[in-house]
């Protein structure tokens, strides 16, 4: 096609392939999409933890699902695109913040195309803005430090209190949404809270009769656990939050265990103990590998982490 | 006026008037390399031995309002040793219709499996052949309007249908002032497992070449992930192009003209995670003239390994060897980089 032909067959088409490329496409695409009937709500949280929040003060009036699994480091989530078609129904989306899923959220909440989701609208949520925080990092905070959570620590749910605190702003969330059944919510929401509060007093009768005064961690997701229980935390076997551990930093844990009697290790099943095994066969330690994020119920995963503080106290692995 | 359009969307994203906590996210990467190449410097082409300040990249992002997010990235270009500062990527979207979300800027079409990726984000040092051969060392990137949609399907399933001002100079530069180059894109993604995944890309795009013939340039795309543990993971990627290849005469040289040929171009790597610092890669490349059997075709064969010590720093060293049957003697080259980004680091794409 000459020059003169081409600058002809764009003053004739070239508006309307504007049309062709962008409208047209677009309405065909749109026109398609309606509403669906909506029943039960449908949530997608971030952890297992929260979603278990979810499900028990929701009861049969949501419907959950988590984007990490069981087992899975919250931190470190590939944004996978099947996350987005996940999310692309849902009514709530539910973050525990912080910062704790920096890395991959906005990604996934962005490419499921959801409005209701969005920052700033009804159907996000962040947990961690209705729980007082601790390791609020004061100063400059620069990667230096490794991964430091800016806005504090966002492993909150294992202090039993604070755990109590979210459950109620989920109960609110709830309600804010779905607010035809709201005494539903509140009745659940309630039940679930005196549930956690009945264990808390045998929880930490159990924790002082195993006599285990302090412990080492690998990363720092157990500090509201060890606080809440009244234990002193040694150390961490992560030198700084998201580097691995150094043969320095393990050399100077050994002396420090040593010198301060540590006698218990929890690492955490979504990090490798490869350093922790090191760590027992010098020192003595023993060694429990434990979840952090709800495996079935909450006060499940409160109750096996008590039970490892036992082990560790009768000397069992 | 088109900085003036650039500069008004940065200011739109960077919301300068408000609290810290809703300052724009911000991030410089910066990347420093040495070269070793048998080629050498005066070989001709582009590959320069020793130290240089390959690109530094400053992203600004932040949702503007509850209806729009914002996005730009500026690129510091070392080209011959002259620095060039060059918006790679200034755009609007939206966040507030369902199913559908309006891009309008300049930025990289969604084309191919590589198009979109920033050179901090190869998997390489250095770009695909499936990008540069066909729309040259700076890829594809364009002004105009997207339109992604999400169907509801089971699996992800994500189309894009795109326009553009017809700009690239390898590809889509007529030379009509208001000449559009039309870009459709598919993305199916399935989960094989929890752990792995197979995605497959369609793209086909047309516009005019400088010498004002038809341009159909049609990519596919097959990309397997598994993610054995947190410290292991494989990446294994195959991607083919086919473009028009233009020629434009050398004025210095009597007899030669403008001619075009049809290229097809393939580039299959594989990345593999083997501890949790460290990548070992491999990368198998052929540019051909398609419609000429007799044409001997370039290949380029690299081999990457990589120290990844953070998502902020990485260093790379990398080997090719690039086997041109124009020049004299099959290229070997070395290549180490030093990856680093301070600030803010966005999430790269699956």
């Amino acid at each position: 096609m000459s020059r003169l032909k081409v600058r002809e067959f764009k003053k004739k088409g070239g508006r309307q392939l504007w049309v062709a490329y962008v409208l047209i496409p677009t309405l065909l695409l749109t026109v398609g999409f309606s509403l669906e009937a909506r029943g039960a709500l449908k949530v997608v949280a971030t952890t297992t933890t929260l979603a278990s929040f979810f499900q028990e003060v929701g009861g049969d009036r949501v419907e959950v699902k988590s984007i990490t699994r069981k087992n899975q480091d919250p931190h470190y989530v590939e944004a996978k695109p099947s996350y987005m078609v996940i999310l692309r129904q849902a009514d709530l989306f539910a973050s525990v913040g912080l910062d704790l899923e920096v890395g991959w959220i906005g990604l996934i909440q962005r490419g499921a195309k959801n409005s209701r989701i969005q920052e700033g609208q009804p159907g996000f949520f962040e947990a961690g803005n209705h729980v007082e925080v601790i390791e609020v990092p004061e100063g400059k905070v620069d990667r230096s430090q490794g991964d430091v959570h800016p806005y504090g620590n966002p492993h909150f749910h294992l202090d039993p209190m604070r755990a109590i605190k979210a459950v109620q702003a989920v109960e609110a969330k709830l309600v804010e949404l779905d607010p035809k059944s709201k005494e539903i919510y509140l009745k659940r929401s309630k039940d679930f809270q005196k549930r956690i509060a009945s264990k808390i007093d045998l929880w930490k009768k159990r924790v002082k009769a195993s006599g285990v005064k302090n412990v080492i961690t690998y990363h720092k997701s157990l500090n509201y656990f060890i606080r809440f229980f009244g234990l002193e935390k040694i150390g961490n076997i992560e030198p700084k939050p998201g580097v691995p551990p150094t043969a320095k930093h393990i050399i100077g844990l050994i002396k420090l265990m040593k010198e301060k009697k540590v006698l218990c290790i929890l690492n955490e099943s979504y990090f490798e103990d490869t350093a922790a095994r090191r760590l027992q066969k010098v020192t003595g330690a023993h060694v429990e590998i434990v979840d952090v994020e709800v495996q079935s119920y909450y006060t499940e995963l409160i109750d096996s982490l008590v039970r490892s503080i036992e082990a560790c106290g009768k000397g069992r692995n | 006026m088109r900085y003036l359009f650039y500069i008004f969307i940065v200011f739109l994203a960077s919301n300068s008037f408000a609290a810290n906590k809703t300052n724009p996210d911000i991030g410089l990467n910066t990347l420093f390399t040495y070269t070793s190449s048998t080629e050498g410097n005066s070989g001709g082409g582009e590959t320069t031995n020793g130290f240089a300040f390959q690109e530094a990249e400053l992203s600004i992002s932040s949702n503007i309002d509850t209806n729009f997010r914002g996005s730009a990235i500026f690129a510091f270009e070392n080209e011959g040793g002259e620095f060039h500062f060059v918006p790679e990527e200034v755009f609007v979207e939206t966040l507030s219709i369902d199913s559908v979300t309006f891009r309008l800027g300049k930025f990289y079409p969604f084309f191919g499996r590589s198009n979109q990726w920033h050179t901090h984000a190869f998997p390489f040092i250095d770009a695909n052949q499936t990008r540069e051969q066909i729309f040259g060392e700076e890829g594809f990137n364009e002004v105009g309007l997207s339109v992604s949609y999400l169907a509801p399907t089971p699996w992800y399933l994500e189309f894009v249908a795109q326009v553009f001002n017809g700009d690239n100079e390898r590809a889509f530069a007529s030379g009509v002032n208001d000449d559009v180059v039309g870009v459709y894109y598919l993305k199916s993604l399935w989960d094989l497992s929890g752990d792995s995944t197979l995605e497959w890309n369609l793209s086909y795009a047309h516009g005019r070449t400088q010498l004002n013939e038809q341009n159909d340039v049609y990519n596919t795309a097959l990309t397997y992930i598994n993610k054995f543990s947190n410290s292991q993971k494989l990446i294994l990627t195959s991607e083919y192009t086919q473009a028009q290849y233009v020629l434009i005469a050398n004025e210095d040289v009597p007899g030669t003209f403008d001619s075009t040929f049809r290229t097809g171009v393939s580039s299959t790597w594989v990345q593999f995670q083997f501890l949790k610092e460290w990548w070992a890669q491999a990368r198998y490349e052929v540019v051909s003239n398609i419609l000429n059997a007799s044409a001997e075709d370039t290949t380029k064969t690299s081999g990457l390994i990589a120290y990844v010590p953070s998502e902020f720093s990485a260093i790379r060293l990398q080997y090719d060897s690039i086997d041109d049957p124009a020049a004299d003697e099959v290229e070997q080259r070395v290549i180490l980089q030093l990856n680093l980004t301070t600030g803010f680091h966005p999430a790269h794409s699956y």
